[in-house]
């Protein structure tokens, strides 16, 4: 039996999209700092936790936002058996250059926590009670058969896995996160839904 | 004492990103952390950071801090305090 | 089915440059960490001396030791020493390099006199160098999940070898002690100035170590310690603080001793901050293990972070195969709620099963369990 991806969004040069539609629009000049914070207003989000994030766990909460709406998928799979697995080229890297600023006279403690790149996970797991496995990878590019081939592994005991890459440059960032699931019974007719293999991974960031 | 109460309202707002959250809706009076903002031990931290970086002040005990960062209050009370 | 094993390891280094010299030194009662100076403060932590280093550095592979970092030499030695003392293909497509750290050379950031170049300071360049000197033929995977990336690693290798996608898995974790970490967990208040003391009465913190640490995992059963169960899961409940309950770890522990199993000694994370040595003896109480022989070894070395969880992993094998149980360096008095039988004597005794615990920043916990075969 196949797996499935179910659901993804993507957040890429100031535009969010979900499921392939375009939700979310800003112009390119905008920076992506304000960008972040103008989606998280236009979708309506009330968690003021998010301001105390950095730019990458600001980029995974508005990701995994759309993915957790739909009610099909919180609903119906189980988030205890539910894992994340996440990867990218920075690390924290622009987190760590931020905090190295602060190290000289006074070192800023709500900085230093971001400094993991899986401090993302983190957020994450708390926003929607994700407690399953997690694993976070550095590849160079993005790697859809790595992806791919440790969340088969993980969906012979998980329910579901959401995977995906979040990277944040100096000037530029690129979201991607992507709900992996084996369908039930009645899913299984949504022809919306995409077999989970490399090539279609692959297609969901170049696209 | 109240501008003190007016100024640390803005600092503690810009040293823990509280951006949804304005001067007018701190209670000097009330808890900071529990119930209200919300504030963790991460902030708690920050508020640390805050005495030193704008005050001077350094927590010998962090065990003081409680009582120091009670409230807005208190927190002025205890800068006002020390400056003696 | 595949099963994977424990094999060959190394452990570099203050208390040395092999896992033999490492396991002894700790069985001597030695402890890693001292006083050293960094940017102007003192901190206690445990550092390897550069010299020391380069020296065996040099020795090991004729290579310029200004042409890389403290951390990647401390990685190339400790790799090399595993290739060496095995017998596996290490330009075969069936063998696997897995890096494990959590900040790489993030001392970049702050100085680089030797002119290091700057894309270093990426996670997988740094795994490229150390992987290129052996002529890997699989590009490197590399590892960052926070304090239990090392344990990780090694679930990860073993799932690899189970699924039969590898033979051989050197598993590698690393970290070095910085300004930038030194500094950071201070500003968290979460680091001792004193020799840190797991679950003791008196803790007061952590002490920050390095090391590189190797093991190879593979699907070879001779002379290897097996990976019986294995586990990992988030609490979903803050981002630098473990659940009070200890609901992620404990979960892994259901997982990892289903059927009611009871290790014969835990290996814990036990860092010596008040919260994650708490967390763990409730989630061990939950699990009802709260009796079985206990200890932490980050008394001898500190908290080595992304190498954490391999050094520790190795001890758990080296103990089972040598039949030792170490004492819990830095403990005297029971200093959680609900009391741990902490080891506080080196000593022998016949093990046959050992379980190993860690839990990091971003809510992660991890969970094995190893058999001696």
């Amino acid at each position: 039996m196949s797996n499935y991806i179910l659901s993804y969004t993507k957040i890429k040069n100031n535009c969010l999209w979900h499921n392939g539609k375009l939700i979310i629009q800003s112009p390119e000049t905008v920076n992506y700092t304000s960008f972040l914070e103008e989606t998280y207003k236009s979708l309506s989000l009330s968690y003021p936790k998010f301001f105390k994030m950095d730019a990458l766990s600001k980029l995974g909460i508005l990701c995994a936002e759309q993915i957790f709406a739909d009610e099909n998928i919180s609903n119906l799979y189980p988030k205890e058996k539910t894992a994340v697995v996440l990867s990218n080229k920075n690390s924290s890297l622009q987190t760590d250059v931020a905090y190295s600023k602060t190290m000289g006279d006074f070192p800023s403690p709500s900085l230093f926590v971001y400094t993991l790149p899986n401090i993302v996970t983190g957020e994450i797991a708390i926003k929607h009670q994700i407690t399953g496995e997690n694993a976070f990878f550095i590849e160079p590019t993005f790697n859809a058969d790595l992806l791919h081939n440790y969340a088969q592994l993980l969906l012979q005991d998980s329910a579901a896995v959401l995977c995906g890459w979040l990277n944040i440059d100096e000037n530029s960032y690129e979201g991607l996160l992507y709900y992996v699931a084996k369908p039930l019974a009645n899913e299984e007719k949504k022809t919306n839904f995409i077999k989970h293999n490399p090539i279609n991974i692959a297609q969901l960031y170049t696209k | 004492m109240e501008n003190l109460i007016e100024i640390l309202k803005k600092q503690i707002i810009e040293q823990l990103n509280l951006a949804e959250v304005k001067p007018e809706d701190i209670d000097a009076s009330a808890p900071l952390f529990g119930a209200g903002l919300g504030l963790d031990s991460i902030d708690a931290l920050e508020l640390i950071v805050l005495l030193e970086k704008h005050y001077g002040l350094k927590i010998q005990d962090p065990k003081d801090a409680k009582n120091i960062f009670q409230s807005v209050k208190t927190l002025a009370e205890y800068i006002t305090s020390q400056k003696k | 089915m595949n099963k994977a094993f424990l094999h060959n390891s190394n452990i570099v280094s203050p208390l040395g440059f092999t896992t033999t010299q490492n396991f002894s030194a700790v069985c001597d009662g030695k402890v890693a960490m001292q006083n050293h100076v960094f940017n102007g403060t003192t901190y206690f932590a445990s550092v390897i001396q550069d010299k020391l280093l380069d020296d065996a550095f040099i020795q090991q592979t004729k290579l310029n030791p200004k042409e890389f970092t403290h951390l990647e030499k401390m990685c190339i030695l400790s790799v090399q020493d595993v290739t060496t003392h095995s017998s596996i293909n290490v330009k075969s497509k069936r063998t696997l390099f897995i890096f494990s750290t959590t900040k790489g050379n993030i001392g970049l950031l702050e100085n680089n006199p030797a002119k290091i170049p700057k894309d270093r300071i990426y996670l997988h360049k740094t795994a490229e160098v150390i992987s290129a000197y052996f002529s890997f033929a699989n590009k490197p995977m590399v590892v960052s999940n926070a304090c239990i990336s090392g344990l990780l690693a090694i679930i990860i290798a073993k799932r690899l070898l189970v699924d039969n996608q590898y033979d051989n898995i050197i598993v590698t974790g690393a970290d070095v002690v910085s300004t930038f970490t030194l500094s950071g967990f201070n500003s968290l208040g979460a680091l001792s100035n004193v020799v840190c003391k797991p679950f003791d009465k008196n803790r007061s913190g952590i002490n920050l170590g390095e090391a590189a640490a190797s093991i190879l995992v593979s699907n070879q059963q001779q002379n290897g310690v097996e990976i019986i169960s294995e586990c990992s899961a988030n609490d979903a409940n803050h981002i630098s603080g473990p659940s009070r309950t200890g609901e992620g770890l404990y979960k892994c522990l259901q997982k990892v001793l289903a059927n009611n199993a009871v290790p014969d000694f835990i290996n814990a994370h036990g860092t010596a901050t008040e919260f994650n040595d708490e967390m763990e003896s409730i989630a061990f109480n939950r699990t009802g293990i709260q009796s079985v022989l206990t200890n932490s070894l980050k008394g001898y070395y500190g908290h080595t972070l992304g190498a954490a969880g391999v050094l520790e992993s190795i001890f758990c094998a080296e103990g089972l195969r040598q039949n030792k149980i170490i004492a819990s360096a830095g403990f005297e008095k029971q200093g959680t709620s609900i009391p741990l039988n902490i080891i506080t004597r080196t000593e022998n005794k016949e093990s046959t099963t050992c379980l190993k615990t860690a839990s990091g920043f971003g809510g992660c916990n991890a969970a094995v369990l190893y058999k001696l075969n």
